[in-house]
Order: structure tokens, then C-alpha cells, then sequence
């Protein structure tokens, strides 16, 4: 493994992350973060982040160098971390997200029981104001050259009693206030013959399909199949969705990646 | 002759000039009808209302865009009505009107109907998707069917897409990884070449089906012939080569000598006519014969 | 209250007479128990009058590593405290679980080991209460049992027999000048003798580690067929109803971690959630997505708003909420590592039994998966690992090692007699 040549991340064919012509672009388009237990996308995001904000992405990709600043206003919602977590993970990327003027963390995580959604038996109206605000958020940043992440929305299906339409309905709507939005969810365990509505794992299952419906990018991020590997972490899918991007294209790949405890990263394709 | 009739009603379909009120596509995460629709925009010279639970962007081709996601029924069947009266029509010749639904599956099963009902027209012609893979609601409460089973009910013709996978991905395993919501990149997935299953059907309600392969591309269609059935030759010899390494061929020769071969009751037949090879019993005094059984009666 | 009552299986089954003497222990319980905490008593506040003063115009962070109760992490070197099971610490690689984290224990079949590690992170947490006098470093919050559940927890382990008592204290004694020479705390008194003696197993572990004795008190060995004495106070644990508004229980829950704080802020606080959605402590209620999620979820944000104090130990029975189930699954999502104990089959027991008939010390009852670490799996290291690790519930403690199907030991016994036959 130490022999072969480690790769560069990229997800377009321009060899880009989050390319220009998306954020210059009139359209949206929304792509899903898809990750399996035994594999966190904490270090993808914080790249991406790191992409979307600057343009470079140093600990995965080594022709992304020059700094672009003023790149793109980069939202951050998050349901299951707070923004402590992010800034720290960011600095190995040499960003202090804390003083970075184009970056906005939305945390939906600390009181989102306590505070957002207090009867989560009756979450409709509350869920409505919550990404109410996020879109006020989202459409008080200056200029439309923004790029939205959302992580873990679905921990919404599975604790509360909104439908997973409902919830798509919010996030088409959020979408609409960006460029580009990333959807962070877990995949583990869909069940495609899940028969009642009100089963959260229905909910959630319906709620991936039709995400990956409406979709451009889809990453996957997954432990290997094999099993455990010492050398080798796990693989990740870049693909593209049923919707095409209108001014360029994904770069479908498949690479194997490891990380070390000090969180460097290695790419190889498969 | 008779594909080159099946060419030409996939043609005038999807060019609306079949008498079709609502033409349902079946589509699937392996292939999305996302190209199928833009064939249709391609063919279509009609007014387009493009009715949008799921699209983020306004495609080019459509007139009317309408974000159904955060209204009711009832305000897009008054968005319709308002769009389709004669006086708005202008730009159409034939004052003849495309809706585009891009998914059926944010519509409850109970509504699905009412709401099909109160927006259709004689001048208007139904395009929408349903997402096969999507979980489908059990109805516990009720004997009312699923909204996929009254979709392909009412529809007038329906478009099932499939994708042509490569051999490297077998059938069972990309439905497993579907079901694991695990795409395996292809480039057959998703892509502008795919399988279309037409289920058309008359006016008495008699279905035919037709397979095609649809190249988006360049707006090519042609009938898909599986090629199971052509594979299969059970004279193909070829497919005996290189299995053992005994020879398993038979030779020109050998074929020939076994055509002669005169089986036995060839001969019978010759000798006694058209009874030749009659199974005849003739009772023999070792034979054990029930006279108390009604149904043992060999004469 | 647990599922089983004491139907916790004590290792060394076929020889039942090594673990049975208890009756040495009781004599000498009254006196030991006294000896060390009074020896420590004078030792640690000397130590904490030099610091105190130092860490409070400091931050959190070198407050609570002021407390005896916590070590740095190994790996990321925040903040750590042990679970009171020394080889569960040293999966967790962190040498313990971090602050601000939380660990879920899984366990598949119906027995009940997972009770015994946490009735053991209690121990812990009421063990660091007295190595000061007067000096309260740890607070135990048990959430949803009754408070007779505390009624069980494990005492100190004292050794396992009078011959091995009497050899480690030979080797204690002549490890005390050893490590007083090369220790800064040492003072020379008689009383540290004694003291010594509590660290039985710290010694082992810092040695291993290549640490000295500055984290002498961060963990204890537990022995689960003593009994805690004396029993915990109020001062050391508190208990949490579970009500159907979880958001009372939350605010319960936080209101009692503010207290504690506000009387030392340096304060470790351990939650304790066992037997998780156990139908004979929690109604059918509880089990509702809308009430066990925001729960759980609502804990996770207090981990990260106490992240210098509070951490968290549930356990659930996978019997009745299987890992491919929406809410485990999603548990495993929320909390910050995750371990399996997986109880051997009939058959697989017997043939440990049988491999291991010669050393029934040897026998483990399960096997010991790893499905993620604190910080590390969300870091994105892969930290799954099937089967690697097996696990023995012995009297002296918790035991958690490599594990190897004892195939060969099978092997070479049968060689053994078969040779035997032959000579005679």
C-alpha cells in the first residue's frame, strides 16, 4: 500500500471540490454525504468546509493551493454537533472557523429539545419555524454565492412526529436559498419494504430515496466490505444523481482511503 | 413491420399524439426518469406546466413552474385552471397542454385520485413519476389500494425505465445494493441510453407491451429484443467448446448418420396407419386384476 | 435493579472452592478500609494547597486536572476518567473514558454483565470521594433504577487468598522504597504503607504505561463479590426518576450537576443510565421515538455543554432492541463509543470449559466487540473490531483480553495423554 502513488479527492471533472460554476451559477443543486457506522465524514465535511470557504483543501487534495477568499458564504447546520467541534476538527485544515467572516454555524443541536422542539409528539409547527429561521439566516448572508451543509437532519424523522415529506418539503425549500447543498446522514440499516408510516426507520428510508431522487452527488463513505483492514480505513463513492449538473459533470470514482490517528488522510483510487 | 408499429406509437406518445390523458413512468434509483422526461419536453410542442414536489430548478423547456412542496391540492388545481383556460394559450397552436409532475410519491394514495381527477382535461395530457424503490405505506385501516397499484390502474400508458447494467454487476447484486442504498458507479445507471417497458393501453382497457431502447442523445428508439432469447440456441455448439476435454461436438457427418436412425415405432406407424403406436392391454393370467375396483378397467 | 438479580456468572466456575472463601475478608474489612483514607487524607490536601490557588485564576481544563479522579487521555490527552474496570479503560485506548463522552454497553442474551462494569464506574466514582478527607472530587448520578440498585456495588479487591494478600504485600513493601526514592510525593511516613496497598493495580497499570504514581488514585480494583463499605452517601450519588416528560428528567438531571459544580467545579460527575428501556424498570411509554431519542439526544448536548465534568455510561439489551433495530442503530449514532459484550453459546462455553479444565482462570464468558471509541471513531479512524477481544466477569475484577479460540490448548492436551498412553 505504501508504494502506490496516493490520489487527490476530487468530485467534478474539472478536478474541483466544490466548483466555481456551481457557486457562480443560477441553479441549486443538492448532493448527499452518505455514511455508514464504523466510518465518520468528520474529516470530509471539515475539507469541504474548508473547500467552500477558501478553495483549497490541504489535507486531501495537494493541486487545490491557491487561496481564494471571499470564495462562497458557507452555512453550517448542524443536529447532533456544536460548533466546538467543527473549529477544532478545522484546524488541522489551517482554518479557525472562529474568525472566518464567510462562515455561519447554525447549532441545532445544543437545545434543540430544550428550546426548539419541546413536544417532539407534536414537532410540526415547531420543525416549520425552525428551518423558518434557518432560511432567514441563510438569506440575510449578502450575494448568492452560497454553500449550505445540513448534518443529520433525520434524527428529526427518528425522534419526532413529522413525516419524512415534511421534512423533504424544508429542505427543498432550504436548498432553493443556496447554490449548493450538502446533506450529512446516516445510512445504516433502510429497509425498502418498511410498510408503516409512522416507523421511524420507514420514515428514514423514504426519506433517503427520495433524497437521492432529487440529488446531482452522492458520497458514499463506508467501512470495507472485506472487513478490517490495518492499512486501510475504509472506501468512498463519488457518483452522480439523477440530475445532472448543468455546467459540468461529476467524476464517478471509487477510492479507499486511510486515516491515521493524527488525522492525516490517503487516498488511493480502487 | 410490427416493431416498426411499435417505434412509431412509443413516437406519437411521447409526442402526445396518442389519445393518452395520463401517462405514468415507473422509475427506480438505478434509472431515474429524469432523461424520459426530457424526452418528452424534446418531443413535446405544447405548453408545458411543470408541477415540481422535488425539483430544486426550473427546467429550460418548462412554461409554468410550480412549487407544489409547500401548498395544497386545491391551489394547484387553481394554478391549472388558470394556466390552461383558452384565453392564456396563445403561444399554443393546438391549445394543448404537458403537465409534468415530477413525483406522485408525495401525494398521499387516498388524495392521488381526486387530485388526477380535478386537473384533468381533454386538452391536457399527465406525465408524472413514481419512485418504485420508495417505501410504500401499508394501509392498516383500510382495503384502499396503494397509490402505485391505482397509479398503474388509471393510467393510459405506463413507462417503466430500467437501466442496462453491465455484465460486471449482476442483476441480484445491484438490487441488493439498492436495498442498501449502495449505488455502484456505472456508467449504465442514471444514463441517457436505458430499457423502456411501454404498457399501453386501448380503449377497452386491453394492455400491450412493447420493449424499447431509448437513446435521449440522439432521439434515437428502437425495439429491445432480450437477448436471453436469441442467446439460447440449443444447436449452438459453440457453447459445448472448451468445457471438458472430451470432444462433446457432433460432426456433419455424425448429424446425418443420426437423422437416419429409424426409431421403432417408426415402423409401426408405417404398418398399421394412424392407430400405429397404440398402447394395446391384453390381459395376461399373471396380471393382478381388482374386479371390486371401479376405476381399474383396462378394457 | 437489574433484569437478573446477581445472575452474574463469576469466573473459575469448576474449581468453586477458590472463589468462595470470603470469610478472611471480613476481618480485616473494618480495619483496611480506614487505614489508607486517613493516610491519604494528609497526603492529597498538601498537594491541592499548592495547586488550588494556581488553578482557579486558570481555566476549567486545569481545574479538573487538579482532581485525582483524572488523568489526560493517552491518545488526545483531554481530560479522562476511568470506568473503574482497568482493562475496559485500556480498549477505550484512552486509558478511560474522556469527559464530555459517553459510552453505551450493549449486550446480547440475557445475562447481565454490562451491570457489573457499571456498578463498577460507580464504585469508581464514589472510591475517588475518599482519597481526601473532607474533599469531594466525584459525583455519581444514577438515572432510571430505584436506589437500591447502589445497594450491590462492588467493593475494594483485597486480594484473593491469605498466601497471595501476604506475598503482595511483601512485594508492595519493597516496591514502596522503591518508588519512594524515585517520587516527589514521598514523604516517609508509616502510614503510607497502607496506602500503598489501595493501589495494588495502578501500580501494574503505570507501570505498564511507563507512568509513576501522579495518578495513584485515578482508578481502583473492584471486587464483585465484596460489597462497597461503607455504602454510598447522598454525597456520592444521587438518583434520577425517570418521568414521561424527558425534558423533567433532563432538567432534574442538570440541576443536580450545577450543584455539584457550584460546590467544586473541579467535580467529575458520572451518569449512569443502566438497563436502558428494560421493560421491568421502564413502561411501554418510554419506548416512544418522540420520548427515548430527544432523551438521549438532549444528554449528548449536556456531555458537550459539561464537557469538562459529566460523563455518561448506559447499557441496553440488544435481546430486546437488536443493533439493526432504528433505535439502537440510532444510540449508536448519538452516543460517542459503543461496545458489545457478547456472552458465549452453550457449545462455545463448553469448549472453553473443556480447552481450559486444567486453568479455569482462563475461561472467559464472552467475547468483547468493539463498535466505537470516544473521539477517535468520529475522527474517522475505523474502529470496529468483531471478535478480538473476550471478556471474563472473574472476583477481582472485569477482565477484558485478546481473544484466540483455545484450539491448540485442546490440541496439546489430547498429544499429552496420548503420549501418556503410550509410555504406560
Amino acid at each position: 500500500m505504501t508504494t502506490t502513488h496516493n490520489q487527490d479527492l476530487i468530485l467534478f471533472e474539472d478536478h474541483s471540490l466544490i466548483p466555481e460554476s456551481i457557486i457562480s451559477g443560477e441553479e441549486s443543486y443538492s448532493a448527499i454525504i452518505s455514511h455508514l457506522q464504523g466510518t465518520s465524514p468528520t474529516w470530509l465535511i471539515n475539507s469541504l468546509i474548508e473547500n467552500s470557504i477558501q478553495n483549497t483543501a490541504t489535507l486531501v487534495n495537494n493541486d487545490l493551493t491557491v487561496k481564494q477568499t471571499g470564495r462562497s458564504k458557507t452555512i453550517f447546520i448542524s443536529f447532533i454537533n456544536n460548533k466546538d467541534y467543527y473549529s477544532k476538527g478545522c484546524k488541522k485544515n489551517g482554518i479557525d472557523l472562529n474568525t472566518v467572516t464567510d462562515f455561519t454555524y447554525i447549532d441545532c443541536f445544543t437545545d434543540l429539545f430544550t428550546k426548539r422542539i419541546k413536544d417532539p409528539s407534536k414537532a410540526s409547527s415547531q420543525v416549520t419555524s425552525l428551518f423558518q429561521e434557518l432560511n432567514e439566516v441563510i438569506s440575510s448572508q449578502t450575494g448568492s454565492r452560497k454553500v449550505v451543509f445540513i448534518e443529520a437532519p433525520e434524527i428529526l424523522l427518528r425522534a419526532t412526529n413529522i413525516t419524512s415529506n415534511e421534512l423533504l418539503n424544508h429542505l427543498l425549500q432550504l436548498n432553493k436559498t443556496c447554490r449548493q447543498l450538502f446533506i450529512i446522514s446516516a445510512k445504516d440499516y433502510p429497509d425498502l419494504d418498511a410498510a408503516m408510516p409512522e416507523d421511524p426507520v420507514f420514515k428514514v428510508t423514504d426519506y433517503f430515496v427520495k433524497l437521492l431522487h432529487r440529488s446531482s452527488l452522492h458520497i458514499s463513505i463506508q467501512p470495507l466490505l472485506t472487513g478490517r483492514a490495518n492499512d486501510i480505513t475504509g472506501s468512498l463513492i463519488v457518483s452522480k444523481g439523477p440530475i445532472s449538473y448543468k455546467s459540468i459533470n461529476v467524476s464517478e470514482k471509487e477510492y479507499i482511503f486511510n486515516i491515521t490517528k493524527d488525522s492525516n488522510i490517503k487516498l488511493f483510487f480502487r | 413491420m410490427a416493431s416498426q408499429n411499435s417505434v412509431v406509437l412509443l413516437t406519437r406518445l411521447l409526442s402526445l399524439k396518442e389519445n393518452s390523458p395520463l401517462l405514468l413512468v415507473l422509475d427506480s434509483l438505478a434509472q431515474s426518469s429524469y432523461h424520459l422526461i426530457q424526452e418528452f419536453a424534446y418531443k413535446s410542442k405544447n405548453n408545458i406546466i411543470y408541477l415540481s414536489f422535488e425539483t430544486l430548478n426550473k427546467p429550460a423547456y418548462a412554461n409554468e413552474f410550480l412549487d407544489c412542496s409547500v401548498i395544497s391540492t386545491a391551489e394547484i388545481t387553481k394554478f391549472i385552471k388558470s394556466k390552461t383556460t383558452p384565453q392564456t394559450t396563445s403561444s399554443t397552436a393546438q391549445g394543448k397542454h404537458l403537465i409534468i409532475i415530477d413525483s406522485f410519491n408525495y401525494i398521499p394514495s387516498t388524495d392521488i385520485t381526486n387530485f388526477i381527477a380535478s386537473i384533468s382535461e381533454p386538452s391536457i395530457t399527465i406525465v408524472g413519476t413514481f419512485h418504485i424503490n420508495c417505501p410504500q405505506p401499508h394501509n392498516t385501516s383500510s382495503y384502499y389500494p396503494s397509490a402505485l397499484s391505482l397509479l398503474s390502474f388509471i393510467a393510459s400508458s405506463i413507462f417503466e425505465v430500467e437501466a442496462f447494467h453491465e455484465h460486471s454487476i449482476g442483476e441480484e447484486q445491484l438490487s441488493n445494493r439498492i436495498r442498501k442504498l449502495d449505488i455502484p458507479i456505472s456508467s449504465a445507471l442514471n444514463s441517457d441510453v436505458f430499457k423502456l417497458t411501454l404498457t399501453n393501453r386501448r380503449k377497452s382497457g386491453r394492455s400491450l407491451i412493447y420493449t424499447y431502447k431509448v437513446d435521449c442523445k440522439n432521439h434515437v428508439y428502437e425495439v429491445h429484443k432480450s437477448n436471453q432469447a436469441e442467446e439460447i440456441d440449443p444447436e449452438d455448439e459453440s457453447l459445448l467448446k472448451d468445457l471438458t476435454t472430451f470432444n462433446l461436438t457432433t460432426s456433419n457427418k455424425q448429424k446425418l448418420a443420426r437423422e437416419q436412425v429409424e426409431l421403432p415405432y417408426m415402423e409401426a406407424q408405417e404398418a398399421l396407419g394412424s392407430s400405429g403406436g397404440a398402447i394395446v392391454y391384453e390381459f395376461e393370467k399373471d396380471d393382478d386384476y381388482d374386479e371390486e375396483d371401479p376405476y381399474e378397467d383396462p378394457f | 435493579m437489574s433484569f437478573r438479580k446477581r445472575s452474574e456468572v463469576i469466573g473459575g466456575g469448576p474449581t468453586p472452592q477458590r472463589g468462595a472463601p470470603v470469610s478472611p475478608i471480613p476481618g480485616r474489612g473494618p480495619v483496611v478500609p480506614r487505614g489508607p483514607i486517613s493516610s491519604l487524607n494528609r497526603q492529597i490536601p498538601a498537594r491541592d494547597a499548592i495547586r488550588s490557588p494556581q488553578s482557579k485564576s486558570k481555566d476549567d481544563l486545569e481545574a479538573i486536572m487538579s482532581n485525582p479522579a483524572v488523568r489526560p487521555s493517552l491518545i488526545t490527552s483531554q481530560p479522562t476518567i476511568s470506568t473503574g474496570a482497568s482493562d475496559l479503560d485500556k480498549i477505550l485506548l484512552h486509558q478511560g473514558l474522556p469527559l464530555g463522552h459517553s459510552l453505551l454497553l450493549e449486550e446480547s442474551s440475557t445475562t447481565d454483565f454490562s451491570s457489573v462494569v457499571l456498578r463498577a464506574f460507580v464504585s469508581q466514582g464514589v472510591m475517588h470521594n475518599r482519597i481526601t478527607k473532607d474533599k469531594l472530587h466525584s459525583h455519581v448520578i444514577v438515572a432510571g433504577v430505584p436506589s437500591q440498585w447502589a445497594n450491590d456495588l462492588p467493593g475494594l479487591y483485597k486480594g484473593s487468598s491469605k498466601e497471595q494478600k501476604k506475598a503482595k504485600i511483601a512485594e508492595n513493601e519493597s516496591k514502596v522504597s522503591v518508588s519512594n526514592l524515585s517520587n516527589r510525593v514521598a514523604s516517609g511516613r508509616n502510614d503510607l504503607k497502607i496506602a500503598w496497598r489501595y493501589g495494588l493495580n495502578q501500580k501494574a497499570s503505570g507501570e505498564e504505561f511507563g507512568e509513576n504514581s501522579s495518578y495513584e488514585n485515578y482508578n481502583n480494583q473492584f471486587d464483585i463479590t465484596q460489597k462497597l463499605t461503607p455504602g454510598p452517601s447522598s454525597q456520592d450519588i444521587s438518583f434520577v426518576r425517570i418521568s414521561p416528560n424527558f425534558g423533567d428528567i433532563i432538567s432534574q438531571i442538570e440541576g443536580i450537576i450545577k450543584l455539584q459544580l457550584k460546590q467544586d467545579p473541579s467535580k467529575t460527575i458520572r451518569l449512569v443510565i443502566p438497563s436502558l428501556l428494560n421493560p421491568t424498570i421502564y413502561s411501554p411509554i418510554f419506548s416512544a421515538p418522540t420520548f427515548i431519542i430527544p432523551f438521549i439526544h438532549t444528554l449528548r448536548a449536556q456531555l458537550r455543554k459539561y464537557e469538562n465534568s459529566l460523563s455518561l455510561i448506559a447499557s441496553i439489551c440488544l435481546e430486546l432492541y437488536p443493533r439493526d433495530s432504528s433505535l439502537t442503530s440510532t444510540l449508536e449514532g448519538l452516543f460517542d463509543s459503543v461496545i458489545h459484550l457478547q456472552p458465549f453459546n452453550q457449545e462455545m462455553s463448553q469448549l472453553i470449559e473443556k480447552a481450559y479444565k486444567n486453568e479455569p482462570a482462563k475461561i472467559q464468558q464472552g467475547l468483547v466487540n468493539i463498535i466505537k471509541l470516544p473521539v477517535l471513531s468520529e475522527k474517522g479512524l475505523m474502529m470496529i473490531h468483531d471478535g478480538e477481544y473476550a471478556f471474563k466477569n472473574g472476583r477481582k475484577k472485569f477482565e477484558i483480553e485478546e481473544w484466540g479460540i483455545p484450539v491448540e490448548d485442546v490440541g496439546k492436551d489430547e498429544e499429552q495423554q496420548t503420549t501418556k498412553n503410550i509410555d504406560f
